[in-house]
């Protein structure tokens, strides 16, 4: 989930790259939502921005993490205080821009490894 | 003596016999009556001899009648060998006249003296009767009046404040010398007494707001009878506006209910105070900018870093393992734009610091052809997109007082209609109009869409980027807070409304208006 429609396609070349594959993809939070709802195969981890127009991040994480299966969830963003509000979120992972591959690699590794 | 002489004497003595009782009843009445009058009553003769006085002129000087009579009369209440200066008994005794003047005694006493010519049967001055009243605590009284009122007339007119006395109706009754200061022109405020407020706060057009103001005032102080305080300014012809803080209460001078203005100049302090303001306003304003700089550091900065950095690494890994080199091209073409995305984000922020400083020059520009150029750079752009852009009372030919940050406007705008548009066509209308809004004539652009559209909530915050809570923010990019600065220093405005009136989903409308220029 990304407005920034380069780093979306690079978000999913890095992904494919480690193996695995991008089940959907997002301009903003609420089409996020109708997405995860529409998708009959839901994705194990969401990477998500959290500044988007129509609806930010945080809200649409906090509607997802109240589903009875939650996706995991891995927060990306360069501000600060958005880390320490999604870290108070069971489930978030967070992910401070500019990241490498291989930080992310790691947290999509350890995100699977718990579940 | 004859017989008939004896018979008048014998009858003259039987009828002095016969009055004398009668004479001596009425003498006995008459100085009854003197005696029981409280002003000081003395009958002298031409030289002033005391003849006769009553028991309270006597009393005046602790004696007796009887032991007075023959006495001068200066001798007695002056205790001079000389017959006072104005005295009205000595100008009556010359004249013949009545007359009456005020006295005052060595011993300090004041007496209201009046003369009263006493005539013989010739009609020739014999005497004068003299009625004088002890005013002494009268004068006293008086004096100690015009003490009085001097004093607080010196305070009244030393006052530092402005003091006016108004009747209920709003004409000045009385004002002091410190009112000068406070007039809106060079007339001094002797020269408004007697004036209703109406008049004088008419002489400067800027005060006449005053008018309805002062008003309310008199009505609200008459209604409720409390003591009211406000300030106001008044504009001097001289130039300047002086602030006064105003204390105004009903109060009552003798019988009479009348209004005590008392006002104070303040314009020391609410310069102070509008100087804080404007510090407060700098303050907060480098206090939003620094946040908004920072914003865009952590934002936008960092998505460009991230992009690169991303881009760069993906290119070292198909290099390593010889993989995807199809895919470089485009990893590259993404390092491309983002520097590019970068290099415009930099020019943008030096824009916004050029207006914020007031540091561009307005000119006369034609703006339709402006606006095609850049449909026309869109379309380019987004050559990947299906987009249609119509133009509706196309004006051809209409100027506005703008810079060459005008194609940003529209640029901004157009770029967000299509990147914030899940339609397959992108549908894109520009409304020309005129209106006319406090009396200026502005060309309004309308450029409706068919794009996601905006919550209600967020129609004025996606033009305040960097002044609002972080929360808020909705990552539409610095465009919007440029384009809505350059529109401000344009003279203009712009806001947001839904294409379809309360349904934000299908589309929006943002308009534009700028001030014509013939």
């Amino acid at each position: 989930m990304e407005d920034d429609l380069s780093l979306q396609k690079l978000y999913e070349m890095m992904i494919s790259t480690f193996g695995f594959k991008v089940v959907g993809k997002a301009n903003n939070g609420k089409e996020a939502i109708e997405k995860y709802y529409a998708l009959t195969n839901k994705p194990d981890i969401i990477l998500m921005d959290h500044r988007m127009p129509v609806q930010n991040g945080i809200d649409t994480a906090l509607i997802l993490l109240k589903l009875k299966n939650p996706p995991k969830i891995i927060f990306t963003s360069a501000d600060i205080s958005i880390k320490k509000r999604a870290l108070t979120l069971d489930g978030l992972r967070f992910l401070e821009k500019p990241f490498t591959i291989k930080a992310l690699h790691d947290e999509i590794r350890e995100l699977l490894e718990i579940s | 003596m004859s017989l008939l002489g004896e018979q008048c004497l014998k009858e003259d003595k039987a009828q002095k016999r016969g009055i004398r009782p009668i004479l001596k009843k009425y003498e006995k009445e008459k100085v009854l009556v003197l005696e029981s009058i409280s002003e000081l009553i003395a009958f002298q003769d031409k030289k002033q001899n005391i003849l006769w006085l009553n028991k309270a002129a006597a009393d005046s000087v602790e004696k007796t009648p009887e032991e007075l009579i023959g006495e001068k009369c200066y001798s007695v209440w002056h205790k001079s060998n000389k017959i006072c200066v104005s005295c009205p008994i000595d100008v009556l005794l010359k004249t013949g006249k009545i007359t009456s003047s005020e006295i005052t005694t060595p011993s300090g006493r004041t007496f209201f003296i009046k003369g009263f010519p006493v005539r013989g049967n010739e009609g020739e001055i014999i005497g004068a009767v003299e009625v004088a009243r002890d005013i002494t605590k009268l004068k006293q009284t008086e004096k100690n009046l015009i003490e009085s009122e001097e004093k607080y007339r010196n305070l009244f007119e030393s006052s530092p404040y402005s003091i006016g006395i108004f009747d209920l109706e709003g004409t000045l009754i009385d004002c002091n010398k410190a009112t000068d200061k406070f007039l809106s022109t060079h007339n001094l405020a002797n020269d408004i007494i007697g004036k209703h407020f109406r008049e004088f706060w008419g002489y400067h057009e800027n005060n006449k707001p005053l008018i309805p103001l002062f008003e309310s005032i008199l009505n609200k102080l008459k209604k409720d009878g409390e003591t009211l305080e406000f300030d106001f300014p008044i504009y001097r012809t001289a130039g300047g506006v002086l602030w006064a803080h105003a204390t105004v209460s009903l109060i009552k001078l003798g019988s009479e209910e009348r209004i005590r203005f008392i006002s104070q100049d303040i314009t020391e302090r609410k310069l102070a105070e509008q100087e804080l303001e404007s510090s407060e306003i700098k303050y907060r304003e480098a206090y939003n900018r620094i946040n908004f700089y920072k914003d865009i550091f952590s934002h936008d900065i960092n998505n460009i870093f991230q992009n690169i950095h991303s881009s760069v690494e993906l290119i070292d890994l198909n290099v390593e393992q010889s993989i995807n080199m199809e895919k470089d091209d485009e990893l590259l073409d993404i390092i491309r734009k983002q520097i590019k995305r970068g290099t415009n984000l930099i020019s943008n922020v030096r824009i916004l610091s050029e207006i914020e400083n007031k540091d561009l020059v307005l000119r006369k520009r034609e703006i339709t052809e402006v606006l095609k150029d850049v449909i026309d750079a869109l379309i380019k752009v987004y050559k990947n997109r299906e987009i249609n852009i119509q133009i509706h009372n196309d004006p051809k030919e209409v100027y506005i007082k703008g810079n060459e940050l005008l194609p940003d406007i529209f640029e901004n705008i157009l770029i967000n209609a299509v990147r914030h548009n899940q339609s397959s066509l992108v549908e894109i209308l520009i409304k020309f109009s005129r209106v006319v809004k406090d009396g200026v004539n502005f060309i309004k652009l309308e450029f409706i869409d068919n794009g996601i559209g905006i919550f209600p909530e967020m129609k004025e915050k996606i033009f305040q980027r960097g002044q609002v809570e972080k929360k808020d923010k909705i990552g539409l990019g610095l465009g919007l807070t440029l384009v809505k600065k350059i529109v401000g220093y344009y003279n203009g405005q712009i806001w947001v409304e839904d294409k379809v009136a309360g349904d934000h989903s299908k589309g929006s409308n943002f308009i534009i208006i700028l001030p014509e220029e013939v």
